[in-house]
């Protein structure tokens, strides 16, 4: 991006105000921005609004930034026509925030004399896919009691940020699939732009998307166990709609703390042993190593007046206040997290060194924690890994288990939160606290994705939230998170902009969690 | 209206709760308010009160608010001590309206006088002058909280809350939140539609972009400084924008939603 013009203005640097703009504007929560081709202009659908990465269309920055705010607040009030008539249906829109929004028409006014009058720059473009989609259409035939599910076209390779996905996924996106079932392999034709050297379109290949773990591969423990999983569509709660199965990983062998850690981890056990909360002085005490003069003053004018003679609580005493909270941490282990963060280190190495540390630091305070991963491969399975239980020792199996860790498979987080709150809520402490980390959005290989994915993980971490839970976020999604606040609400979670930060932060946050308790 | 309601505080009901409240307090029972802040729970109280013609003892609670400070102490004076009574004992002597604010800020000790005077036996135990209060009938006890301040270590217990009879208070809907906002400051029709459409659309951002969403008092002082003269912009921006978040993005967007009605 050096070479962009000094005048561009930068979505990144206007993605949350634009997002929130949009959210009060279109007066529906569940509304956002995504940054999208810088080709394909300003486009919306049902709860997306894509603008281009950046805009550059006048010399005066401050125009460009008037522009992206234009496009939402044009998009906030567009219908999409029935006709196919979007001139029509720009005008129309046009028309009524000009009417409804002065502050807005008259930058509308503005905006339309900077281009010379030509006001189809003002206007927002089809969806790319409403007229490659029908080309391009992927469509997914799955459980024939889900009726209610229509084929939609698939659009995420037209968005920049989503396009980093699990591979697999991503291959999906660019070619034809037709799924049977659930299965374990897929049909898929390729269309001639993507065919490989030899392939004429439309032949077709097998692929396996499965990756076994090969010689790593994880043991299962005990049978699969029914998770919920809430259709926004059908606002219903599906209860056993998934199947969970845990994971004991393979220990890598018994492991030592890697001797890079040493250093860090030491620093933090020490940092964690001022968080146990030191000997709190208790006031009025039958007994005590000082008196308390507030209850003598009390005491002293009682008598006086002729009052009743009380329990002579005198004293103030020194007491050890236990830290009465579990926690969870549970840590996306799909696919994506193969993605490098630096030549040398990939997402996966960072979060097994921040599990590692955050051990570590935990054991330090006595607080009782557990740590678990997951990652998911249609509702059929969704794959939940022990690394470290609540009630056992962080010993070196428990470390092996953390360093054998593979990235494989999707991100369906909904019933992976609704399980893991299910043994959280086991936990016999007064406070419970969940802390997932995950490095993009809701997504499987089924029809687990955009609004669905969603709207089933806000779900599941509102269920969480009733069973006084407090879930808590942290993504290392670099480049899109517009869709946080509506799951985990305003001060549920954080965004790491460096992954490499992970390490640093996630003790750091723990701590900030959990200090009042 | 009849000429006794000249005198009352302005309050606009939303449903039945003056009815509901009335009849609590015939029936001697004790009433929990719950909302979000600035809804009118507050407003709510003192205008029953007056309109019932008991007197009204608010007590703000907050976590250093002990049972000592509800029911009275003993005061150190020239050689001698006399006893002063708390608010709540006040309330009680009086048989007036006592209203806790906030009621899960105070400690954990106050539900030691709250609990027998909000079920059947409306006592009120003194045990620094070994005094046994009786409430009389006209005693009533409110108590609010608002339940969107999440705090995993200050919830309401249940067997507190199951002592009320309860009453849930949210944002008016739009034609009793401009009747509100004209009666309380006289400004125009117009810009009582406008505030309360920008309220409207900011309280879609709550739990997403902001903890707190603008309350109708928000509004009420924004239309009070309109009023008065002020800009509308730099007047939302000043009570709306910067009451509500500290996050500049997100109060730019705030700050965009206000000049797209006011320009």
């Amino acid at each position: 991006m050096a070479d962009l013009p000094h005048n561009a203005v930068l979505l990144r640097d206007l993605e949350r105000t634009s997002s929130a703009l949009f959210r009060a504007l279109g007066r529906d929560p569940v509304l956002r921005v995504a940054a999208g081709r810088v080709d394909l202009g300003a486009w919306r659908d049902e709860e997306l609004l894509c603008l281009p990465q950046w805009l550059a269309a006048f010399d005066d920055a401050s125009l460009n930034r008037e522009l992206y705010l234009w496009f939402v607040a044009l998009a906030s009030a567009f219908e999409p026509p029935v006709d196919g008539d979007w001139a029509g249906a720009n005008e129309a829109a046009i028309a009524r925030i000009v009417r409804d929004r002065p502050g807005i028409a008259a930058r509308h006014d503005r905006l339309l004399a900077a281009f010379g009058g030509d006001v189809t720059r003002l206007h927002l473009n089809p969806p790319p896919n409403a007229a490659a989609g029908a080309a391009r259409g992927v469509r997914l035939r799955e459980d024939r009691d889900d009726d209610a599910r229509e084929d939609r076209p698939r659009r995420t390779d037209n968005i920049t940020h989503t396009v980093k996905m699990d591979k697999p996924a991503a291959v999906a996106e660019f070619i034809r699939v037709t799924r049977e079932d659930d299965g374990d392999s897929d049909e898929v034709a390729l269309p001639p732009t993507t065919g490989a050297e030899g392939t004429s379109a439309g032949a077709r290949v097998r692929f396996d998307i499965e990756r076994p773990s090969g010689p790593h591969e994880d043991i299962e423990i005990g049978h699969g166990i029914p998770a919920d999983e809430w259709d926004y569509r059908k606002r219903m709660l599906m209860p056993g709609h998934c199947m969970v199965q845990a994971f004991l990983g393979r220990s890598a062998g018994g492991e030592a703390l890697p001797e890079r850690l040493h250093k860090h981890a030491h620093k933090l056990r020490r940092q964690f042993a001022a968080l146990v909360p030191q000997r709190q002085w208790i006031r009025g005490q039958p007994d005590g190593t000082e008196p308390d003069l507030d209850a003598y003053v009390r005491l002293h004018a009682d008598r006086i007046a002729g009052g009743h003679e009380r329990e002579q609580n005198l004293y103030i005493a020194q007491r050890n206040r236990e830290r009465d909270l579990s926690c969870m941490v549970l840590a996306d282990l799909s696919l994506s997290t193969e993605a490098r963060v630096s030549p040398a280190q990939c997402v996966i190495d960072v979060i097994r060194d921040s599990l590692m540390l955050f051990a570590e630091a935990l054991t330090a305070t006595g607080d009782r924690f557990g740590l678990f991963g997951f990652s998911s491969q249609t509702r059929a399975q969704v794959r939940f890994h022990h690394l470290k239980e609540f009630g056992a020792n962080w010993d070196d199996a428990a470390r092996g288990r953390v360093a054998g860790l593979k990235p494989g498979f999707y991100t369906r987080i909904g019933p992976a939160l609704r399980h893991a709150t299910s043994i959280l809520e086991r936990q016999d402490t007064s406070l419970r606290v969940l802390l997932v980390l995950t490095d993009g959005k809701p997504h499987d290989i089924d029809y687990y994705e955009e609004r669905y994915g969603i709207e089933d993980t806000r779900m599941a971490v509102l269920e969480a939230r009733r069973r006084r839970i407090k879930p808590f976020c942290i993504t290392i999604d670099r480049e899109g998170s517009s869709y946080l606040p509506h799951l985990f609400g305003v001060n549920g979670y954080t965004v790491l902009r460096r992954p490499e930060d992970l390490t640093a932060r996630l003790p750091m946050l723990y701590a900030q969690l959990t200090g009042q308790a | 209206m009849t000429e006794k309601d000249h005198e009352l505080p302005y309050y606009e009901p939303v449903g039945n709760e003056i009815d509901l409240f009335e009849r609590a307090w015939r029936n001697h029972l004790p009433l929990l308010l719950k909302g979000p802040t600035g809804v009118g729970k507050t407003r709510f109280v003192v205008h029953m009160a007056a309109r019932l013609g008991l007197p009204l003892y608010t007590i703000a609670c907050h976590d250093d608010l002990t049972a000592a400070d509800l029911v009275g102490r003993h005061l150190i004076g020239e050689g001698e001590t006399y006893w002063n009574d708390g608010p709540l004992t006040r309330a009680v002597r009086e048989g007036g309206i006592c209203y806790l604010d906030e009621v899960v800020e105070a400690r954990k000790d106050t539900t030691v006088v709250i609990h027998p005077l909000a079920d059947d036996r409306r006592m009120l135990p003194i045990d620094r002058t070994g005094e046994m209060l009786r409430a009389p009938d006209s005693f009533m006890l409110v108590v609010s909280y608002n339940p969107g301040y999440q705090n995993f270590l200050k919830g309401m217990k249940p067997s507190t809350r199951q002592r009320f009879v309860s009453l849930r208070f949210d944002f008016p809907s739009p034609e009793v939140e401009r009747s509100i906002l004209i009666g309380e400051t006289g400004c125009s029709e117009d810009v009582a539609t406008r505030l309360v459409d920008i309220g409207r659309q900011m309280r879609v951002l709550k739990n997403v972009d902001l903890e707190e969403v603008a309350s109708t008092r928000l509004l009420v002082y924004a239309a009070r400084l309109i009023h008065d003269g002020m800009d509308p912009v730099e007047a939302c921006s000043a009570v709306l924008v910067e009451a509500l978040t500290d996050d500049e993005d997100v109060a730019e967007a705030l700050l965009e939603v206000i000049r797209a009605s006011f320009g």
